[in-house]
């Protein structure tokens, strides 16, 4: 080593291991970023297209600390940007048919074809493991101006929950508020004239058994069940056989004035949950043809771009759908189309609103 | 098939030429977006290392057609992504010289005689006294070195990531580890 050397070999290798060591790689961010890599990579979007009323607040990290000095500008990632013009309708990537009479027979044969392709098989869940539901998504609320105009908007959600094995054991639920919010009708400045600049940022974890979020643990786990909040009891006394579970659907919806409509929001709220299984799920599929007025569509993509078969039925100037996947029986997601007479999306303009996904864990918090 | 360079990563890299790429990029991601972050991270920061994360693999998208399964995936993404790294030049050479300016409120000695007559060496004052030789390289002497001693990159990986022969790459390393070790550095050089 020559004599006019300061550092050695090693002191420079410590220096190096050491010079900026304590950065950290936060999950949250790192999710997010591959949400919109794989809208991206499914949705083939790769440059921002500025929704009407895009918010101008930049993308913020939940729970991260701002630096010091000068607040940095900080500019949106182009599928960010894109995926919050999406969710609000300010941009087309995908349109649909919407119209013609199909004659119910050929529409019977090909829901079955469908629910034939679905291949509903789920992953055990052992004991000690958990399964983990995830849904991303948007959504918002809406209010009116003093001068009579519609504010609408949407915000950036991802929620995790951990089921347990057993059911009547502790679940948790996660919920990361990103604080991006994105527009759908009207603007920033009316925001903060009502007030209503607040977006929430932050992550909530709760924790249940029985899934009791929101109640005592008591109530949770002695309650019957429904569609919209199951149980594993209430799950095995549904019928298996498609028409059963049709009729049982009928029997189970609210009349108003929906119709037959309500059919499908109580099969979706169901669907929702992530709770059916594999079994009743498949049954379900086959129980929707039965539906008057079902609407079904190849090739719709969910949040995440992730692609699948829609069952859907019109209310208003909206069609809703819910998004499986063929190869698996998964749900994927849920997605809005709109139709004649809506005054924000085009015909046949399909949006996204939830991406799903579940996976088994072996930890609860762990999320793969 | 691995015998061109006897890099295990040879000839094994994934495919993704598939029509429906979401697969193949989900799966890249989740192997190689946590170290990338974390090698960004350390060098402009860790909240534009996320938007450059995004960047990386969505240049790598773009350009998924060019991508040869007999490279090395890992050489070639954090080739994207230290190009990106170039853009923020100023950010990372603006944070080092901020790093090395927490080591003036500290320790007494600025010499390195009296360094290395010292028992206790800490590693963080250590680190503190090299950023401004770091801030004072050229860009591809600290991608060599960076991409070595921070993203964990073999010689030919490197090479691979910045377009360069290996033999250049070990034979830049062993420069810019001398002029390290020498304190021969250029503080407050622009590029």
């Amino acid at each position: 080593m020559n004599r006019t050397d300061l550092w050695s070999e090693d002191e420079l290798d410590t220096a190096m291991a050491a010079l900026h060591a304590g950065v950290r790689t936060d999950d949250d961010e790192l999710e997010r970023v591959r949400t919109a890599l794989l809208a991206a990579a499914t949705l083939g979007v790769l440059r921002p297209v500025p929704g009407p009323g895009e918010t101008t607040h930049g993308p913020s990290t939940a729970g991260a600390r701002s630096t010091r000095g000068r607040p940095r500008h900080r500019r949106w990632i182009a599928v960010a940007a894109t995926i919050a013009a999406l969710v609000a309708g300010g941009v087309v990537l995908e349109t649909t048919s919407i119209g013609g009479n199909r004659p119910s027979s050929a529409l019977a044969a090909e829901l079955n074809a469908a629910a034939d392709r679905v291949v509903a098989v789920d992953r055990p869940v052992r004991p000690g493991q958990y399964r983990l539901i995830r849904t991303y998504t948007w959504e918002g609320g809406s209010t009116t101006t003093d001068d009579g105009r519609n504010l609408a908007w949407k915000e950036e959600h991802l929620y995790q929950t951990w089921v347990p094995a057993d059911w009547t054991k502790t679940w948790m639920q996660r919920i990361v508020y990103t604080g991006r919010r994105t527009w759908v009708s009207g603007t920033d400045a009316d925001a903060k004239k009502l007030g209503l600049s607040y977006i929430p940022r932050g992550v909530d974890v709760t924790r249940a058994r029985c899934g009791g979020f929101g109640t005592d643990a008591a109530t949770a786990c002695r309650r019957t069940g429904h569609w919209s909040d199951p149980t594993p009891a209430w799950l095995a006394g549904l019928p298996r056989d498609p028409w059963k579970l049709y009729q049982r659907l009928r029997a189970d919806s609210a009349r108003n004035q929906w119709g037959d409509a309500q059919l499908f929001m109580t099969a979706s709220d169901a669907l929702r949950t992530g709770l059916l299984p594999a079994d009743l799920r498949a049954a379900l599929y086959r129980a929707l043809a039965y539906i008057p007025g079902l609407k079904i569509t190849d090739r719709a993509a969910n949040l995440e771009g992730r692609v699948g078969v829609a069952y859907g039925m019109d209310l208003d100037a909206v069609r809703k759908e819910v998004v499986i996947d063929p190869r698996t029986g998964q749900f994927i997601g849920e997605r809005t189309v709109g139709l004649p007479g809506n005054d924000r999306l085009k015909p046949g303009q399909a949006v996204p609103d939830t991406a799903v996904s579940t996976t088994v864990v072996n930890r609860i918090g762990a999320t793969r | 098939m691995a015998m061109t360079s006897g890099d295990p990563h040879a000839g094994s890299g994934p495919d993704l030429t598939a029509a429906d790429p979401g697969t193949a990029f989900a799966r890249l991601y989740d192997e190689h977006a946590r170290p990338l972050h974390r090698y960004l991270a350390r060098r402009v920061g860790e909240h534009t290392a996320y938007d450059l994360v995004s960047e990386t693999f969505l240049v790598a998208l773009r350009q998924r057609h060019s991508y040869d399964p007999d490279r090395p995936v890992r050489g070639w993404l954090f080739g994207i992504a230290t190009n990106l790294v170039r853009r923020h030049a100023r950010d990372e050479v603006r944070a080092l010289r901020a790093t090395a300016r927490a080591a003036d409120r500290g320790a007494a000695d600025e010499s390195g005689h009296e360094l290395r007559v010292s028992e206790q060496v800490d590693a963080q004052v250590l680190a503190r006294r090299l950023a401004p030789a770091l801030a004072g390289l050229s860009e591809p002497d600290r991608d060599v070195l960076l991409l070595t001693a921070w993203a964990g990159l073999t010689p030919a990986e490197v090479a691979d990531a910045l377009g360069i022969p290996a033999g250049t790459v070990r034979s830049r390393l062993h420069r810019v580890r001398r002029i390290l070790r020498a304190g021969h550095h250029r503080e407050g050089e622009q590029r």
